[in-house]
């Protein structure tokens, strides 16, 4: 049974659950669950909130929040990424000092994986992470958007493609004297996102995924990096963050554990999936509850070769 | 805002309460839409319940049982279950409050509880948002949305499942899973063959918001309660579907239609 707890940070109070383990073994291990971008505590399907639970029944400490102004979270605000990674740093830090942990693992899923890594490289004790669990981490910066700005990027490049590529132009031009008005409307509202400023908030944003890789590189602790099969964020990860391991993961002195759940997508949303991914994350940091790190990865234990980090698809 | 568990120790509910408390100009019960779509929506909700209760009003949200922060699993939530649950949240907005004027507010199917709720025990107020009418129409969508996901993720001839086959696990007593949430065999007899849609307005006072493009699909259900008196308002605003996906895009033109009806009285 999860129990609320108020998490101050910058003249903001955070609303927070706290799974506590039942019973106690071991270490005191931590684990703080960084949700996507609007989404709340609980998560997708509940994925949050279930997690939180199995990993106390695990022997774990949990705690899921959200962020300043944001769903049960007091007061009101247009949360930026600063805002958010100074939520995920005061959270982390009040769990550790709050609950006297040993040790904290970060575990996010897409927006969430990206502010674990920034924490991850932040330099007070208190803010550290142990261990890193990054689900479909958002690293590309060229997949980000920012609905709540309305903003919606147009490239020109792609729509000429679409147009002159997919399907039969000169039927298409033949028509267009015809639907002239439907035309002069689209041309209308592309023309203006064209030319629409780009919100410095979305540069910031930018700037702080595309940051995300070189920052996994300097990472020197345990990470588990999971994807789903059919997420396209694994696709851009693969071909366009780090193809060909060109972020040289696999040399470094603790190369990150990397799955793929067959048939999962974005959110794991299957009960199947959750399993496996729950399982996957226990299994992964259970040696944090006895003192050490986590080591060669599920596969390896078994005798299987580890999947490459840039050919696992 | 105050955040705060309530209800039986059995069936334990989260709760989050804004607004002045005693002070507060009338009450609102929020019922969340289901599944997906109270993920989607939470964060808008929630501004707007923040909103509500700056202006005096207090708001309780509130998770069914089986949902959100409350206790139980999702294979546990049925209609039946999720309509004691608005009224036992009902219970504790006036006790917690003490708010005379009360009212139920609901988005999607949210809506419907609202409706069936006010059905049970007529508040004095009831708005709705884009309100699903047809529960069975409504469940078999629903279904639908788990074949297309497989469809996009897998080729046509690789997707095993079909609804009559998730139909037939139900009528076998069997739980089905429907993109990570547990649909019960309980869930899926209400949905389809439980509480209908009410044919007179439950509340005297009814704010019913739809996006103009459900005109058609509503056919006359708005205007049958317009028509059987009591004080109904209806209206068709060009409002974006929002529940359909994660973003902070505010639902203005209900959100501000809603509170001019709120402060006329």
């Amino acid at each position: 049974m999860a129990k609320q707890v108020s998490i101050p940070v910058e003249g903001w109070t955070l609303h927070g659950m706290v799974h506590e383990p039942q019973p106690l073994s071991g270490e005191r291990v931590g684990v703080v669950l960084f949700h996507e971008n609007f989404n709340s505590k609980f998560g997708t399907h509940r994925l949050f909130r279930d997690l939180g639970d199995r990993l106390a029944q695990g022997g774990f400490y949990a705690l899921r929040y959200d962020d300043r102004g944001m769903c049960d979270s007091p007061g009101m605000c247009d949360v930026t990424i600063a805002d958010r990674l100074a939520d995920a740093r005061a959270a982390v830090s009040f769990f550790r000092t709050q609950y006297k942990l040993d040790a904290v693992v970060g575990w996010g899923l897409c927006l969430g994986s990206s502010v674990a890594v920034h924490i991850s490289a932040t330099g007070s004790p208190n803010e550290k992470l142990e261990g890193l669990i990054l689900c479909c981490l958002l690293a590309d910066p060229g997949i980000v958007s920012l609905p709540q700005y309305g903003y919606e990027r147009v490239q020109a490049t792609k729509i000429a493609q679409e147009f002159f590529l997919r399907g039969n132009v000169l039927r298409k031009l033949w028509n267009a004297p015809r639907s002239m008005k439907s035309w002069m409307r689209k041309i209308g509202v592309l023309a203006r996102r064209y030319l629409r400023p780009t919100p410095k908030e979305l540069d910031r944003m930018k700037e702080v995924i595309g940051s995300v890789a070189n920052l996994l590189v300097r990472y020197d602790g345990p990470c588990l990096m999971v994807f789903g099969e059919k997420d396209s964020y694994l696709t851009d990860w693969v071909e366009r963050v780090n193809p060909g391991d060109k972020l040289g993961l696999k040399k470094k002195k603790i190369p990150p554990d990397w799955v793929v759940i067959k048939g999962g997508d974005h959110t794991f949303s299957s009960r199947e999936r959750t399993e496996e991914l729950f399982r996957l994350t226990l299994n992964w940091a259970g040696p944090f509850l006895e003192g050490h790190l986590p080591g060669q990865p599920e596969a390896a234990r078994q005798g299987q070769p580890q999947v490459p980090v840039a050919e696992a698809v | 805002m105050e955040t705060f568990f309530f209800g039986q120790p059995s069936r334990r509910l989260f709760g989050a309460l804004d607004g002045p408390g005693r002070k507060s100009r009338a009450g609102l019960v929020f019922c969340p839409p289901f599944g997906e779509e109270m993920i989607t929506t939470y964060a808008r909700l929630a501004r707007w319940s923040k909103e509500l209760g700056k202006m005096g009003f207090a708001v309780l949200r509130f998770h069914p049982f089986g949902t959100g922060e409350s206790d139980g699993t999702f294979r546990d939530f049925t209609i039946e279950g999720a309509l004691r649950d608005t009224m036992t949240a009902m219970t504790c907005l006036r006790e917690r409050t003490g708010v005379e004027r009360v009212g139920f507010f609901g988005l999607r199917f949210g809506a419907f509880l609202a409706a069936q709720a006010a059905l049970a025990s007529p508040p004095d107020f009831l708005i709705l948002w884009s309100p699903v009418t047809d529960t069975r129409q409504y469940f078999r969508d629903l279904l639908r949305m788990r074949l297309t996901a497989e469809l996009v993720h897998l080729k046509a001839d690789r997707v095993k499942v079909t609804t009559k086959s998730m139909v037939n696990d139900f009528e076998a007593g069997r739980t089905v899973d429907n993109l990570g949430y547990e649909f019960s065999p309980a869930l899926y007899r209400q949905m389809t063959a439980g509480p209908s849609w009410p044919q007179q307005p439950p509340s005297l006072k009814v704010l019913w918001l739809s996006r103009v493009s459900e005109r058609t699909q509503l056919a006359s259900l708005p205007n049958d309660w317009v028509a059987q008196g009591g004080n109904a308002k209806m209206e068709f605003l060009p409002e974006l579907p929002f529940w359909e996906d994660f973003s902070s895009v505010f639902p203005e033109k209900f959100a501000r239609a809603s509170e001019g009806w709120l402060a006329a009285g």
